[in-house]
């Protein structure tokens, strides 16, 4: 027996310990170019999330639209017959095919008032267009910023006015600013809150517990991906010509990209950030959707990170892109891409050795709107500077009446 | 009756020295850490062949000339050699600060923050990071970590001493006041700031990694803890007379307040150091002594030297499994500890049920 230390305790001790070496010979024979272990930590703060504390709402304000409790989609027979409701496409000035399939509009040839809309937090009609609608995430006041006048929106959050953050910070700037209490929001009373995929549940129950009529609206990854939400915003606020005319783009401009591309030589590219640590960004990241639209092969994905995920210099070498993206405010990222570029580790990875690291704005990278579009713009003539020398990548408009 | 007669009667009624527990287990912490270090050092996302990393620390050791891969070389010497040693050194300083924290204050509770010196660093490395001063130098987040860690320690023990009468318990709960107003600051800076990538990186810090080990890192922080380990072991005999009756370590020569307030400023000390380049690494400080004491005894000049020793062990396996379980990703190291140690340390607790409720 050996002195003093119980056997048993040695023989656990050493159990754990063969245990270690066989997780970490296992880790030691992967192909860093592949791995198949994929369990999704993510960690980053989306951006579009705000975060807010939960007080009692003590005010109850009155709305042009009602909120039905019941997540039923049918609409009363009474206003199904009601003739004002479908003024005719011919009076429109816009596609409404283009409203057919959007998911969230209850009657897709209803283009009057009032008019139903159903998401996952209920059914809610709108009496008329409405004056005062807020935005709890960035994204949808962007795109809400190109579909109707600014001063329309309630309130946005202190950053919202971020320029490298935010593509509305020229219009934040000097709007009317509120903090992350429900509360606020309450007595702005406005007629609809369109709330995120990324928004507590619990702030939404208290805003629709204070009588306001909240819509969920998604955000999707991908630019392409938003445009039935974007018809949806621009449907509930009756800003539907806005809404074609800012889908056509979308979808003009990522045909304009996709023409371009031949589909030949994708490189892998890697976009990450450093926030103390490195994260990089992978599967189902808005990130990781741009580099794929715009030809290349999200390399962190292709090696297994789903998500947003910590990562070391270690594990970019092992990655090995050819291309390195860095969207993050320019102070930290210049930081960063010193750090990588003179780290002897990474100089036999491609994208060191060809000097291909760049940063990129992370407003047009990391929020969920139309403005992903800039994104996969930027990145396609970085991937592919010869081919996309001759495309015009404009900023998106805000609204202009 | 005969020498070694006497021996083996002395052995079966008091079990062995605490030399001979000190340098079995020492032995065996040495050895496991030994082989656990190897392990670290040849694996990782990056594929390194074993006998190149074999040939490259041989060559560092100035043993043959390795013809290794650039590359391999620096992965190895760059990443993950000061990264292992930062780990060891870290889990270390933690593990025998909160064996003397949980002496000092004969509470199993304590940890190596108890009087506030973790809240002190994560306030001061949120400072620095809302001042956006680590993006000047990557020095100014430990050194920030650590002025706070040093500011809380010195405030606690100006709230103990008022009057001038210093005393354990205005201690404790002046840390646990001082632990709280900090913490606050800290959420509500976190909450305040406007600055996402500001909430980003103040949570990212606090969540706590080695993951950024450099050898300045290691160099700036092995010297604090060493010395501090050193002076810690040395002093363990009178915090043993200190613990079983005061009247008689005072009888015996023991400067009660003296050998209190050194160690109590050097476990802080030390802690200050492992917060200030790993961020707030939870669990180590307080389940290792407590493992310790179940395996070996609460003989101070035997469980603080291996609670180092054990800390530093738990803190290299630790970010060694954080580092290849979701390669080429990571996970947090704390977030392994927790996950490992917890299960662990109830097992242990359930096994020992009748020696738990002696500690």
């Amino acid at each position: 027996m050996l002195v003093g230390i119980k056997s048993s305790n040695v023989v656990g001790f050493f159990i754990g310990l063969v245990l270690l070496t066989f997780i970490a010979c296992d880790g030691s024979n992967s192909n860093p170019e592949k791995t198949s272990l994929k369990i999704s930590t993510v960690t980053p703060i989306p951006v579009e999330e705000v975060i807010q504390p939960q007080p009692t709402p003590t005010y109850m304000p009155t709305s042009t639209a009602t909120v039905v409790p019941s997540t039923s989609s049918s609409v009363s027979d009474e206003r199904a017959s009601t003739p004002t409701a479908d003024p005719g496409p011919a009076d429109l000035g816009f596609d409404v095919n283009r409203f057919k399939d959007v998911p969230g509009i209850v009657d897709t040839t209803n283009f009057g008032w009032p008019r139903d809309i159903e998401t996952s937090e209920g059914l809610v009609t709108l009496e008329k267009p409405p004056i005062k609608v807020h935005s709890l995430s960035l994204g949808h006041t962007e795109i809400l910023a190109a579909l109707m006048d600014f001063s329309k929106i309630s309130a946005v959050y202190s950053f919202f006015t971020d320029p490298e953050q935010s593509n509305i910070a020229d219009l934040a700037k000097s709007h009317n600013m509120i903090g992350f209490d429900p509360e606020e929001v309450v007595a702005l009373e406005p007629e609809i809150v369109i709330a995120s995929r990324f928004t507590d549940a619990d702030n939404v129950a208290l805003l629709k517990d204070a009588g306001i009529p909240v819509a969920r609206a998604s955000l999707e990854n991908s630019a392409l991906g938003n445009v039935p939400n974007i018809l949806l915003i621009g449907y509930m606020v009756g800003a539907e010509k806005e809404a074609v005319l800012l889908a056509d783009e979308i979808e003009d401009r990522m045909k304009a990209v996709g023409d371009i591309l031949n589909g030949d030589d994708l490189p892998r590219v890697l976009s990450i950030s450093k926030f103390t640590s490195i994260f990089a960004a992978g599967s189902d990241s808005t990130e990781g959707g741009i580099i794929e639209q715009a030809g290349g092969i999200n390399a962190a994905a292709d090696s297994g990170i789903e998500g947003h995920q910590q990562v070391t210099i270690e594990g970019i070498a092992a990655i090995n892109p050819d291309v390195i993206v860095v969207p993050q405010p320019i102070d930290g990222a210049h930081a960063f891409i010193k750090e990588l570029k003179s780290s002897a580790a990474l100089f036999e990875v491609p994208a060191l050795m060809n000097d291909r690291i760049y940063y990129v704005m992370p407003k047009y990278h990391t929020t969920l709107s139309h403005w992903n579009v800039r994104g996969v713009e930027e990145m396609a003539a970085l991937l592919f500077p010869s081919d996309f020398q001759d495309l015009d990548t404009n900023d998106f408009s805000h609204y202009t009446p | 009756m005969a020498e070694d007669e006497l021996k083996t009667v002395r052995y079966k009624m008091t079990g062995p020295s605490v030399t001979q527990r000190l340098f079995t287990g020492a032995a065996l912490l040495g050895l496991s850490t030994f082989i656990v270090a190897l392990i670290a050092v040849s694996v990782g996302p990056f594929n390194v062949p074993f006998s190149n990393t074999a040939s490259i620390m041989l060559d560092l050791v100035g043993l043959g000339d390795s013809t290794a891969d650039p590359t391999e070389r620096a992965i190895i010497q760059s990443i993950r050699l000061p990264r292992i040693l930062l780990a060891f050194m870290v889990g270390a300083g933690l593990g025998i600060s909160g064996g003397v924290m949980q002496a000092l204050f004969r509470n199993s509770m304590a940890d190596p923050g108890i009087i506030g010196v973790s809240s002190g660093g994560a306030a001061g490395a949120v400072v620095v990071i809302a001042l956006g001063l680590n993006t000047v130098s990557g020095f100014f987040l430990p050194l920030g970590a650590f002025i706070g860690s040093m500011i809380a320690m010195t405030v606690v023990f100006v709230i103990a001493n008022v009057g001038g009468r210093f005393s354990m318990a205005t201690l404790l709960l002046g840390g646990i006041a001082v632990s709280s107003f900090l913490s606050a600051i800290t959420t509500a800076i976190i909450i305040l700031t406007d600055d996402l990538t500001v909430q980003r990186q103040i949570i990212f810090w606090i969540a706590g990694g080695v993951d950024m080990a450099r050898w300045e890192s290691v160099q700036i922080v092995s010297p604090i803890i060493l010395v501090g380990v050193v002076i810690t072991v040395f002093a363990a005999r009178d915090l043993n007379l200190l613990l079983v009756s005061e009247d008689e370590a005072r009888s015996l020569g023991v400067r009660l307040g003296l050998i209190r307030s050194v160690l109590m400023i050097l476990a802080s000390l030390i802690t200050g150091a492992a917060v200030a380049f790993s961020g707030i690494i939870a669990f180590v400080g307080l389940v290792v002594p407590h493992v310790m004491r179940l395996i070996v005894g609460a003989d101070h000049r035997v469980l603080l030297p291996l609670s180092a020793l054990a800390g530093g062990l738990f803190l290299l396996v630790a970010d060694t499994a954080a580092r290849i379980i979701l390669s080429p990703a990571e996970l947090r190291v704390g977030i392994v500890t927790a996950m490992f140690g917890a299960p662990f340390f109830v097992y242990l607790l359930v096994k020992n049920r009748s020696r738990v409720s002696m500690l």
